[in-house]
């Protein structure tokens, strides 16, 4: 870990303040992430401006019924046991639980969740000299190496890595808004614009500025009677990243989908919102599974496997048709 | 269940209040202690060649010395951390970890390291009574926190009823990533997730035992939980 | 080996661990933890290549870095002579390279350098500093381009290969049923909770203190000592716990030379703690296996034929053969014509070791997964094709086994799982959704008993000290010689005081093969014994004594802490009133247990494991939701701790068949999958119901206490009966471990 220096900031502004100007500084907010990547020397910021005491964890109903607030700051551990939240979006609960581990969760922030980043292989150990993401112009050490954890939709060919987050994968069929500020203002960023797919600079990751805080995420209301659900699929039966996870949102009557939202999460850069498989879904009877497959197939069909993960193609439609059975029944 | 991470505003009394905007650490501006290192390099002791920094023999014997121009010259920072009970002033690497601190300054080696990287539970501490990686928090960030460790859940003689009841079901062999499970039970049955075999295996998983004492650990737990201590029949 | 038999009074009992309470507390103090004054912090840098030669070394950053005390690398490490691999009474060193010795890169992950400083964090970031060039060559990693190709002919004196009767004929005969399949293995790493770690204190130029974690304080004391040639007693080596071990911390590897080095070097302690990551090159691994397995039966279901060729790896820096066939063909069944052979590949890879069951574990799972091909070949239940091929004899030595109650664990098993209501197709037993499949295998490990020394000393309150440079990796060692103590010297276990972990003691050996119960433990019966006779001495010369001018050699235990005369038990005096009476404070002895070889029986332990798993058709993750294990280990000498040490072996054999593989970079040869992220190993969520029952008789040939050693068997055959339990629930045979959710889509 570089040497850096430390500052506590105890509000938004003064937060911005410190680190405006500064390109070496970060915020740290649970640090599950950045100080892990700090101890392998990926992520090496000269100053942590220390977010953790800001007034920025409430979880709270918007006015107006314009659906919940959740502070940036809010822990994922405590973001899964809200009762807003639980009784609301039941699907963003499951997407929590389903994530790291309850000390985990204990620490890590609904903000720094949406910064995750990757855990492709080639990326976390510098040890390994290609990594376009790490080290922009460097090559990809994962499109000829082991894969098996990579990306099968919307890669480059600078880029095969997967955007590791549960909760990010509720969140965009939740269609959710991340609320900045900065030294310009604050700002509202949808859901779906906030990240970003790799092209050609998969060191980019985000829509986010280098000096904007994230400091809330808005959810708006569901409609009346949804059914949403997470179905993560894994290496082991818990305290493992997603090989394959989907997120369902559905509107049903009488067994009948009038419309559907569903996101990837494992396949993809960035939170996939399976918009091809929504619009087939319309129409679809919740009972008939041919029809859900060729749904899943429609958006698998530009799917791109390597060495080590072409299963995640086939895993991906089936993950698909259960998260929406079991949303349904 | 409370967040613990909700500072009340009127506590702790700390620095923080004293403060208007931000506590800057390190900052030219503010109060910094440098650790001086010397260049100069000594004489190899046996081995030819060898490179010998002429450095200090501890940290607290390094806070009077002129300051250093290098910009990586470490700061080091002026922290208080309350652990078990016992309020412990520190000079810290900003870098240094809490699990660190614990093993390497404080002498209370009983939280583990496994991984060092949020990937084991063995360093798992409670925080205000959460359940946390030590090995993921900086030292500096739990100023003003009630940090609990393996050392501090026994009273006196009185064993914790979750050591006990670990002693009794066998819940571990090697005893390394014994702390951590402790500790993290007792913080899984304080959030209520001990309230069935399945539920415990979940929010259990967050700890490994190589050595797979898991099914032990478990028996360990539902007594504490007040359940049936039996194992179902298979 | 056989002494007359130990009474069983706590032999037995499910005693809770006496180190329980350090545990549970966080006092017990494993080696990093130790913290003598002026300790420095040295970090490993690793090698980025793994195959080719260091070109240049830039530490002028690195040695300018704050708090950096010192940058060893090839360029300026000492040169120390290479001590061999010499096993037993003299350590154990499978990788042979002594560390920073030249410029040549063998492995990703190989030491290139260390720096020391004054704080780990400080350390760790001068680490980063350093800058290696290399001249990178293409590494070997896969068979195919193997730098070398060898079979050789034996290991630790067992032959590597082996032939008796015409396999090729019996595997052609038309009359016989057939099977013939490869299945492999992917490279295993221990993962000890604890990661290795040595402390290296210079007292003197000549005395060195190492704070080591070792299951060998004897074998690294020795090791070290001829590194820097120094003599044996002046170094000690300090382990009082073992943060687990599983076989990794047996040899002494390089880092532990390493840290001696640094701390020559500066002058002060210096503590060397491995990363996570550096346990995946720098401290052994299991090699990956390819084996090919036939087997012939005739229509009733009897052996014929077995064949089985294994394939593994070594690196260029050592020697080592995982050693599949001699760990379950050798042992397993009988048939007229067996041969099995082993083939030994070196690649750029680190160097493989002994992990749990080294052999037997891989070994079992294929051979035990042929005999599920053959069952259904067969058309038999895959229970009784194992009853019907359980021989009283050893299949390849040719002697009758000491003693083998397989017969009891596969009955036993089957009773407690409920076997009889298994249907035998694949596919057609379930559980609403969900698959369920039913797998048998059959577990065994050898009993190994090997030399050791131990003190003991009686005290005039009636207690005693027993030592022994032996070690608890958390297999309840000391729990379990504190109980063999007691009974040896007929005081209740509260009086006993056991005490290891250290070479001051007398010779323990490496707590390695499972041998640590017998050896130590016989150790302490004929310790006790020697004790008694010099007490039996004092009695029978003692004129005011009941046992005045007795013959001493009829004096014996008769109760707690009395001696008494075997022919009148009645006539007895206390231990305390012989010493009180010679005037002694206390009465210390040795005993010395040396290796015996036994040419007429063969000692094994055999098991039966039962798993039932559960899995999804459409997202097939693996569920084992059930696993019955019954073992035939001899005299069980702590019921709990015992069924604790087969139960881990269980969990460690789940994890290998459905989650644990170390994967290599194909270009640069390091190890991908180098955490515990990554690395999966068992999690709690991954466990359920696991029974355990010990059935059988102590095995008196053996030694005095009936016992032969569990810490490896629960390893073994687990793999198999989950592989084998997948096959029934789902149809499919995965051949290749482990058993991931894509391997069944």
């Amino acid at each position: 870990m570089n040497p850096f220096t430390y500052a506590r900031a105890k509000d938004a502004e003064s937060a911005v303040a410190l680190r405006r100007g500064d390109a070496g500084a970060k915020f740290l907010g649970g640090g599950t992430n950045l100080i892990d990547l700090m101890k392998m020397g990926v992520e090496t910021p000269t100053q942590l401006v220390d977010i953790n005491r800001l007034p920025l964890d409430k979880i709270e109903e918007l006015p107006d019924g314009r659906g919940v607030r959740i502070g940036a700051l809010a822990r994922n551990s405590d973001a899964a046991e809200n009762p807003l939240l639980r009784e609301r979006y039941p699907v963003l609960r499951e997407a929590f639980l389903s994530g790291a581990s309850p000390q985990l969760r204990n620490l890590a922030t609904v903000g720094g969740n949406l910064l995750q980043r990757t855990r492709c292989y080639y990326f976390y150990d510098p040890d390994f000299p290609a990594c376009n993401k790490r080290a922009p112009g460097s090559g990809c050490g994962a499109l000829e190496g082991y894969n098996r954890v990579h990306a099968i939709l919307g890669q480059s060919e600078h880029c095969i890595a997967t955007h590791p987050s549960d909760m990010c994968v509720a969140l965009a069929v939740l269609d959710a808004s991340v609320q900045v500020t900065g030294p310009k203002g604050s700002r509202s960023i949808s859901f779906g614009e906030f990240h970003r797919l790799p092209g050609d600079h998969p060191e980019i990751e985000t829509n986010l500025a280098p000096d904007e805080l994230i400091t809330a995420v808005d959810l708006p209301p569901l409609p009346a009677g949804a059914r949403t659900h997470y179905v993560k699929m894994r290496d082991r039966s818990s305290y493992a990243f997603a090989l394959v996870s989907v997120a369902v949102v559905l509107e049903l009557r009488a067994g009948t989908i009038q419309s559907a939202r569903v996101a990837l999460g494992g396949v993809a850069h960035k939170p996939w919102r399976a918009t091809k498989a929504e619009t087939r879904l319309q129409g679809v009877k919740t009972g008939d599974e041919t029809a859900l497959r060729e749904a899943a197939e429609a958006e698998l069909a530009g799917a791109k496997g390597y060495q080590h993960n072409s299963f995640k193609i086939e895993m991906a439609k089936r993950t698909i048709v259960r998260a929406i059975v079991e949303a349904a029944t | 269940m409370a967040s613990a991470r909700d500072f009340p505003e009127d506590a702790p009394a700390g620095k923080d209040e004293t403060i208007d905007e931000a506590l800057l650490f390190g900052n030219p501006t503010t109060r910094r202690k440098f650790l001086a290192t010397s260049a100069s390099l000594g004489a190899g002791i046996t081995l030819g060649t060898i490179f010998i920094a002429d450095g200090l023999d501890t940290l607290a014997a390094a806070e009077s010395i002129t300051p250093q121009p290098n910009p990586e010259t470490r700061v080091m920072i002026g922290a208080t951390l309350k652990i078990n009970g016992q309020v412990h002033e520190l000079k810290l690497d900003p870098r240094t970890t809490l699990l660190d601190v614990l093993r390497d300054r404080l002498q209370l080696p009983g939280t583990k390291k496994g991984c060092d990287h949020g990937q084991c539970g063995a360093c798992t501490v409670l925080q205000n009574g959460r359940r946390i990686n030590s090995c993921l928090v900086l030292a500096l960030t739990c100023e003003g926190d009630e940090i609990t460790t393996i050392e501090g859940l026994a009273k006196g003689e009185t064993l914790h009823p979750m050591q006990a009841a670990f002693i009794k079901h066998d819940g571990f062999q090697c005893g390394y990533c014994t702390p951590g499970q402790i500790c993290s039970a007792v913080a899984c049955v304080a959030e209520g997730h001990a309230t069935s075999d399945n539920q415990i295996r979940e929010f259990m998983s967050g700890n490994i035992c190589r050595c797979g004492a898991y099914p032990n650990i478990l028996a360990a737990i539902r007594e504490v939980q007040g359940q049936s201590t039996t194992l179902k029949p298979v | 080996m056989s002494t007359a038999a130990l009474k069983a009074q706590s032999m037995g009992q499910p005693l809770d661990r006496v180190d329980g309470r350090l545990k549970v507390t966080g006092a017990a103090t494993y080696p990093a933890e130790f913290h003598p004054a002026g300790l420095l912090y040295g970090h490993l840098v690793t090698s980025r290549i793994a195959r080719g030669t260091i070109t240049a070394i830039d530490s002028a950053a690195a040695e300018k870095a704050p708090g950096v005390r010192a940058v060893l690398t090839h360029l300026n490490a000492p040169k120390l002579p290479e001590p061999p691999n010499a096993q037993k009474a003299e350590g154990i060193r499978l990788e042979q390279r002594v560390p920073f010795s030249d410029a040549r890169i063998s492995y990703g992950g190989q030491y290139v350098g260390v720096v020391v400083a004054d704080t780990l964090e400080q350390a760790r970031f001068a680490a980063d500093l350093l800058t290696v060039s290399y001249a990178a060559e293409t590494p070997a990693l896969r068979k195919e381009d193997a730098l070398e190709t060898k079979q050789p002919a034996e290991t630790n004196g067992e032959k590597l290969q082996f032939s008796k009767g015409d396999v090729e004929a019996a595997l052609k005969n038309a009359d016989f049923t057939r099977v013939e399949q490869t299945y492999s293995t992917p490279t295993e790493t221990h993962n000890p909770m604890e990661n290795s770690a040595t402390i290296a204190t210079w007292e003197s130029p000549e005395k060195l203190v190492l704070y080591d974690a070792t299951q060998y304080v004897k074998g690294a004391q020795s090791i070290v000592a001829r590194a820097f040639g120094l003599k044996r007693e002046d170094v000690r080596v300090i382990c009082p716990f073992v943060g687990g071990a599983f076989g990794c911390k047996g040899p002494v590897w390089p880092h532990t030379l390493v840290a001696a080095m640094a701390a020559r070097a500066v002058g002060k302690p210096v503590r060397i703690e491995l990363t996570r990551a550096q346990m995946f090159s720098g401290t052994g691994h299991r090699s990956a296996t390819s084996q090919r397995v036939a087997l012939a039966a005739s229509k009733d279901g009897r052996l014929q034929a077995i064949r089985h060729q294994s394939e593994g790896f070594t690196s260029p820096v050592g020697k080592y053969v995982e050693a599949c066939g001699i760990g379950s063909t050798h042992v397993l069944y009988d048939a007229p014509a067996i041969e099995f052979g082993h083939t030994i590949h070196t690649v750029n890879i680190g160097q493989s070791s002994f992990m749990r069951a080294p052999g037997e574990c891989p070994g079992t799972y294929a051979v035990e997964c042929a005999m599920d091909e053959l069952a259904t070949a067969l058309a038999l239940d895959p229970l009784e094709l194992r009853m019907l091929n359980n021989s009283p004899n050893h299949p390849t030595k040719g002697i009758p086994f000491s003693t083998k109650f397989l017969g009891d664990c596969y009955k036993v098993g089957a009773e407690k799982f409920g076997w009889g209501r298994r249907q035998a197709a694949p596919r057609s037993m379930k559980d609403g959704r969900l698959l369920v499949g039913w797998g048998v295998a059959t577990a065994t490990y050898p009993a190994n008993q090997w030399a050791a020394t131990v003190w003991m000393q009686l005290t005039a309150d009636g207690t005693a000290l027993v030592r022994c440079a032996t070690h608890d990796l958390g297999t309840g060692a000391s729990t379990a010689f504190t109980q063999i103590s007691a009974d040896a010297l007929g005081l209740p276990t509260a009086k006993i005081k056991f005490e290891l972990g250290s070479s001051d003691y007398p010779f323990g050996p490496v707590a390695g093969g499972s041998n640590s119960t017998a050896t130590v433990g016989s150790a302490i019966v004929l310790a006790a014994r020697a004790l008694q006779q010099k007490l039996a001495d004092l009695a029978v010369a003692n004129a005011e004594s009941t046992l005045y001018r007795a013959n001493a050699r009829e004096v014996v235990v008769v109760g707690p802490g009395r001696l008494g005369l075997v022919s009148n038990p009645g006539k007895s005096v206390s231990y305390a009133d012989v010493l009180s009476a010679a005037g002694l404070p206390s009465i210390d002895a040795e005993g010395e247990l040396k290796e015996e070889k036994n040419a007429k029986s063969a000692f094994q332990s055999f098991g039966a494991q039962f798993c039932e798993v559960k899995i999804d058709p459409d997202l097939p993750l693996v569920h084992v939701t059930r696993f019955v294990s019954v073992m035939d280990c001899g005299r069980v000498i702590n019921s709990k701790l015992g069924a604790s040490q087969i139960l881990g072996g269980i969990v460690m054999g789940i994890g290998m068949a459905l989650e644990e593989e170390t994967h290599y970079d194909p270009r640069t040869g390091l190890p991908v999958t180098r955490n515990l992220a990554d690395y999966h190993v068992p999690v709690h969520a991954d466990i359920n119901a696991i029974d355990v029952t010990f059935v059988g008789e102590p095995d008196l040939q053996f030694n005095a206490m009936g016992a032969r050693g569990m810490g490896e068997i629960g390893n073994t055959g687990t793999a198999a009966a989950v592989a084998n339990a997948v096959f029934h629930a789902t149809g499919r045979r995965v051949r290749d471990l482990p058993i991931t959710p894509d391997k069944l889509l």
